[in-house]
């Protein structure tokens, strides 16, 4: 790991939907490398935290700032944000009837590396990266065929973004619960799919409810956010810990 | 199309064609039909949205190629030697056919009348029974003021069709296209109407369908000042199956009306319509799709979608299914929906890298693609999006 290096600083963070104020000072380091494991009750905000990295329309940010491998992250369009290496796999992703995956993906990677001042991938070895990484994924191939998404079951559709994100190889990944609806086997495939992708530049976020998940991507650091802000930081023991003990703990904290 | 006083237009027009007098007897009963019935207004169903205005606000069209050789349609294909084609003023008076409406559905399709009073061009085709036949028609100006063509195209028995006709790009055109179908024949019909800002198309089409025919029809319309179609569909025998789809695009001030009228007047046949449209700036489309099944036509199977897309403000679109069923036994679907290009999925494909525009118009193509039933690979090349 590169420790000298930063990746991603959060700092102060407040952002909201609407009126509804989510996110309320939120603060967060990754240097390059690292795993970064956010847990937290529901509705805590930690979906939102990755809507506002990622540069989605409806989150408003009204104090602090992002900044991504010396960029002004929030300055940064979403396309921009995707480009310059964010990747965020969907809570809940989206079916796009009538566009195809081979060609949305392509589309994609050729976007970014236009962005980036690289020239454009050919079909051919476009096709043969596709099928080294959907093989490595397990997925079958005729899903690539189908338009985005369609029809796609919840883990098939998990599966998906793992897979576009190991086509993409983004610097900072961020998934939120890629674990919820995947079978035990499924979730094996995308940890796996995770690890082979993680070096040391590329950092991820790691967004779940289960510690289970961080058996199969062991974590640097476990973060608790509640209520807008990260209240409690730890290693992987932190996890363990909140399985057994729950949030309970939170309320007596936050009432004081 | 009105400038002149229209008797005076007719006379110059007659005098200066060497044609038999039955023809003449048409044009005049054809005039005074549409002196009676008047041009159709807003209170006409299948021009509510339509402004027959735009037709007087039409300048002449000046970039006329130059030439003798010019004719109003070109046929870009060989014709087998057993394919009978005639000029259409020079068509025999047993074989002209006269298109006869209801009360209520005769000052829509005036136009229709008007078509005869001017007739200028038009053919008619006989295609043999068990022959087949690819086509490509292109309909062009060649003078400055409106093309009237009447086209009648007899499809024999068993017979197949691959129809291709496309308009010239600033046209005044007045079409009457009848199209006969026999038993068993099979139709692939492919209407190009790629025009431009200032274009002006009249189209009115009759098929009639005979027993376990099969027809298949794809049409683009984009853009024109003003682009106004009618089709009247009849079932007349059993086991046929008539599939249409269609994309209109509009920019700037653009009106493309369609209208649809499949008749089941006999049953255990299926019709099947597809509308795909997108308006932007102040454009405007005006869609009609109308099933009549009749009394005792049951097994009848009426499909229609209806799908809408507005990219401004201003742009508008409307958009009407209707079902008219009188017997018990048939199944229907139909669906009309008006909306935007969808949020999720362009922030979707946005998080993915692909810029704004571009996502746009890869959503935009994928919702056209709906109505590509031929899956022509050139199906969005010429349209401007
Ligand atoms: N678009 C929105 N409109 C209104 N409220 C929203 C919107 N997005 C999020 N919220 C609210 O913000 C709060 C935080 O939501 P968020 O999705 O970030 O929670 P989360 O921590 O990811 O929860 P979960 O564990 O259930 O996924 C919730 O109370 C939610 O209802
Ligand atoms: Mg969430």
């Amino acid at each position: 790991m590169n420790k000298e290096k930063k990746m991603l600083k959060i700092n102060n963070i407040h952002a909201q939907v609407g009126d509804n104020k989510i996110l309320k000072g939120l603060n967060l380091e990754i240097k390059p490398g690292e795993v970064h494991a956010i847990m937290g009750p529901n509705g805590a905000g930690k979906s939102t935290l990755g809507n506002v990295l990622a540069g989605m329309d409806k989150v408003e940010v009204t104090e602090g700032s992002v900044d991504f491998l010396g960029k002004d992250l929030l300055d940064l369009e979403i396309e921009e944000r995707a480009a310059e290496g964010i990747f965020l796999a969907f809570q809940y992703p989206v079916e796009i009837p009538g566009v195809n995956n081979m060609y949305f993906l392509r589309a994609a990677l050729n976007a970014q590396r236009k962005y980036r001042g690289e020239p454009e991938i050919n079909s051919s070895v476009f096709l043969k990266l596709v099928r080294e990484k959907i093989k490595m994924m397990n997925m079958r191939d005729d899903l690539l065929r189908r338009p985005v998404n369609e029809g796609f079951s919840g883990g098939e559709k998990k599966r998906n973004e793992i897979f576009q994100m190991s086509i993409l190889e983004p610097k900072l990944a961020i998934l939120d619960e890629t674990d919820s609806g995947l079978d035990i086997d499924a979730l094996k495939i995308v940890a796996d799919g995770v690890n082979q992708l993680r070096n040391q530049d590329r950092s991820f976020i790691v967004i779940t409810h289960y510690q289970r998940l961080l058996d199969y991507i062991v974590p640097d650091f476990v973060h608790v956010l509640a209520d807008g802000k990260i209240v409690r930081s730890g290693d992987k023991s932190l996890a363990i810990e909140l399985e057994e003990t729950g949030y309970g703990w939170l309320e007596d904290g936050l009432n004081k | 199309m009105f400038k002149n006083p229209i008797n005076l237009v007719f006379d110059q027009l007659t005098k200066q064609l060497n044609e038999p007098s039955w023809l003449q007897t048409k044009r005049q009963q054809a005039l005074k039909n549409f002196q009676t019935l008047g041009l159709p207004t807003r209170k006409s169903e299948l021009w509510k949205y339509t402004d027959v205005k735009r037709l007087e606000r039409l300048e002449d069209v000046t970039d006329i190629a130059e030439g003798d050789e010019h004719f109003v349609f070109t046929i870009n294909s060989e014709l087998p030697k057993d394919t009978g084609m005639l000029n259409i003023t020079e068509v025999d008076e047993n074989s002209w056919i006269d298109l006869t409406f209801d009360k209520k559905d005769d000052k829509e399709r005036v136009f229709v009348e008007l078509n005869t009073v001017m007739l200028n061009s038009g053919f008619e085709l006989t295609i043999p029974a068990n022959s087949k036949l690819k086509l490509h028609i292109q309909y062009q100006q060649v003078t400055a003021d409106w093309e009237n063509i009447r086209t009648v195209i007899h499809v024999g028995e068993s017979a197949q069709l691959d129809l291709t006709e496309s308009y010239d790009y600033d046209c005044r055109i007045n079409h009457v296209s009848i199209i006969n179908a026999q038993n068993n024949s099979r139709l692939k019909l492919q209407s190009h109407k790629l025009l431009a800002k200032t274009a002006a198309l009249i189209h009115y089409t009759k098929i009639n369908c005979g027993e376990n025919v099969a027809i298949e029809q794809c049409t683009s319309n984009n853009n024109a000042y003003l682009s106004h179609s009618i089709q009247d569909v009849d079932f007349k025998g059993e086991h046929s199956s008539f599939k249409t789809a269609s994309i209109n695009v509009v920019h700037n001030s653009c009106h493309i009306a369609e209208n649809v009228q499949t008749n089941h007047v006999v049953g255990n046949c299926k019709s099947e319509v597809i509308k795909r449209s997108l308006a932007t700036d102040k454009g405007q489309v005006a869609l009609n799709a109308k099933a009549v099944v009749s009394v005792g036509a049951d097994g009848s199977d009426v499909a229609q979608s209806l799908k809408n897309i507005l990219l401004s403000d201003d742009a508008k679109i409307y958009s009407r299914p209707e079902l008219e069923i009188n017997t018990d036994d048939v199944i229907a679907a139909h669906g009309s929906t008006i909306g935007e290009l969808d949020e999720m999925s362009l922030t979707y494909l946005r998080s993915r890298g692909i810029p704004k525009e571009q996502a746009k118009f890869m959503l935009i193509e994928s919702f056209l693609q709906d109505a590509n039933i031929f899956k022509a690979e050139d199906f969005l090349d010429r349209i401007e999006l």
